[in-house]
């Protein structure tokens, strides 16, 4: 064998190394994304709001609906914040603050700081600081 | 920090939060939706703004003080 067939095939089998370690890595991560996925709840199958809707795209339940003081809750917002978040599509800060905010407009006494805790939780959910 | 003046840090910033949030019912009664949701966004962007720049600077000091907010919370709704 000659010195430069010697060289290629070094250089082949050293290529298809890298190329197995690089696959190696793309399924740890699909297999990772795959567990955050379920762990988050992700429905594929999930309804969508049409397009041209002010939210179009986003998940929506196929009935009933939320308002800002009434039937919002916590537990509602942040699984859909996480849900989205852990999907993939990173929610810039505004829309964060759009989804999070009824939160404080919550009926509640006056004197009370569960609105304000519960928006903090949203937010950083959202924000996908605690996650 | 120690943990004394990090628990007073959370106090402080839930009663600034509070402070802000005591506005929204002036602001939806007395201004028009838009001018009310223009304003809400701001109080929420400002009690962000305390959460992130003083509670989690906190708590990132003292994790523990997260379940001390949680138990105050559950027992008497407020921090004070």
């Amino acid at each position: 064998m000659k010195a430069s067939e010697a060289s290629w095939l070094v250089s082949a089998k050293l290529r298809n190394i890298n190329w197995h370690m690089r696959a190696a890595v793309v399924e740890e991560k699909l297999h990772k994304l795959g567990r955050v996925l379920v762990k988050a709840g992700f429905e594929p199958n999930q309804p969508r709001v049409p397009a041209g809707n002010p939210d179009g795209g986003q998940w929506t339940s196929t009935g009933g609906s939320s308002n800002a003081t009434g039937s919002t809750t916590l537990d509602k917002i942040v699984t859909l914040a996480r849900r989205i978040a852990s999907a993939g599509s990173l929610l810039d800060y505004q829309r964060c603050l759009d989804l999070c905010y009824p939160l404080l407009e919550r009926p509640q006494h006056p004197a009370s700081d569960g609105n304000m805790w519960d928006f903090h939780r949203c937010m950083n959910a959202c924000l996908k600081l605690n996650l | 920090m120690n943990s004394q003046l990090a628990w007073e840090m959370i106090r402080v910033s839930f009663r600034a939060s509070r402070e802000l949030q005591d506005l929204l019912p002036q602001l939806r009664d007395q201004c028009s939706p838009e001018e009310y949701k223009d304003c809400a966004h701001g109080i929420a962007r400002a009690i962000h703004g305390i959460n992130t720049a003083l509670i989690d600077k906190a708590l990132a000091s003292h994790p523990e003080l997260e379940s001390r907010i949680e138990s105050e919370l559950a027992e008497v709704g407020r921090i004070d």
